[in-house]
């Protein structure tokens, strides 16, 4: 769970995922002593990963990655075509379009953790997420073009 | 719309088949001591010194100059106030650092985020300017008393040996503060991307 969710945020690029897995086993590690039981250990998991993807982010964003962002953003009408033979692929592609944010939030979808959940793990309202996933829904329709 | 969800599912399913293993438990709880006691280790050093430094700075201050003159003392004072008062800060910001939490929600580890680089800005940035400020006026005042016993080509030379590395340290410190700068400024994107 943890792996693909670092796939997903990191477009597919397998090794920079499996550098924030490790990361993110780290963290559970060292935080271990702050496990209170008021959400479940996989809730927890979630949390702690998804603001590892967030802290190193922080750290990566270098002048050259912002260049690609800008040029990505001016890009985003642009449609993926769907093969049947790689599906995968045609998902990481499109989540690569998504801002980093969506792109947790559509991982943690993906994962089948409910809204409730998701809304816990970001802080932020459910009124807030439904508006939200609602945006990335369009945005992956409009990307992701299918026959 | 449902139509898509199946096909964004399959293409997560599939993606989950070429995931590798993932490392043995044990190799990623040493990964994780180890990290954790280099990252003491750095931060032990760093207080180590710069405690080193005061007290060698006190040493040769206090006692080795012995120094008479009102304005001298003033200038001593401001050295050592400011240093000493420099370390605190850096220690104060260390302590920060190891209550920082990544297991609460997004949203508040953003925020904490925000409030550390804050702080580490605010002590990298005026805290050292401050600092290196109150430091070169209280090596000034020191000038007045060091003129009466060596010549005018040894005082020139000491005035520019405390000046080209200070310029230089300055330029580090500014380097340091630009990279935090950016630092903060993509985590307050991220927050508002988070909340928009």
């Amino acid at each position: 769970m943890v792996m693909q969710l670092c796939m997903g945020f990191v477009k597919g690029d397998q090794d920079q995922a499996k550098d924030l897995t490790q990361e993110v086993f780290i963290q559970v590690w060292n935080n271990l002593s702050t496990f209170r039981q008021d959400s479940s250990p996989k809730t927890w998991i979630y949390r702690i990963t998804v603001n590892t993807c967030l802290n190193h982010l922080k750290k990566q964003k270098s002048q050259e990655e912002k260049l690609e962002e800008l040029l990505r953003n001016q890009e985003t009408t642009e449609e993926i075509e769907f093969t049947e033979t790689d599906p995968s692929k045609m998902l990481f592609e499109a989540m690569g379009k998504l801002s980093e944010i969506d792109r947790l939030v559509t991982g943690l979808l993906l994962e089948e953790v409910p809204q409730e959940e998701i809304a816990t793990i970001l802080g932020i309202s459910e009124g807030n997420l439904r508006v939200k996933i609602h945006r990335i829904k369009l945005r992956l329709k409009k990307l992701i073009h299918h026959e | 719309m449902n139509e898509l969800g199946n096909i964004l599912k399959s293409g997560w399913q599939n993606s989950a088949s070429d995931i590798p293993a993932p490392p043995p438990t044990q190799q990623l709880i040493e990964e994780a001591n180890r990290l954790q006691q280099e990252s003491f280790k750095f931060q032990r050093s760093t207080l180590l010194i710069l405690s080193s430094t005061f007290l060698m700075m006190c040493y040769f201050l206090l006692f080795y100059f012995g120094f008479r003159d009102t304005l001298s003392h003033l200038g001593v004072g401001l050295m050592l106030g400011f240093f000493l008062a420099r370390i605190l800060l850096e220690a104060y910001s260390l302590a920060q650092g190891r209550k920082k939490q990544t297991a609460e929600s997004a949203l508040a580890n953003l925020e904490n985020e925000k409030d550390f680089l804050q702080l580490r800005l605010w002590i990298h940035g005026v805290g050292t300017y401050l600092t290196l400020g109150a430091y070169t006026l209280g090596f000034l005042l020191l000038l007045p008393e060091f003129s009466k016993y060596i010549t005018a080509f040894w005082m020139a030379a000491f005035v520019c040996s405390y000046f080209i590395p200070g310029i230089i340290l300055t330029l580090l410190i500014r380097k340091n503060v630009q990279k935090e700068i950016r630092e903060l400024r993509r985590v307050v994107e991220l927050r508002e991307m988070l909340l928009e």
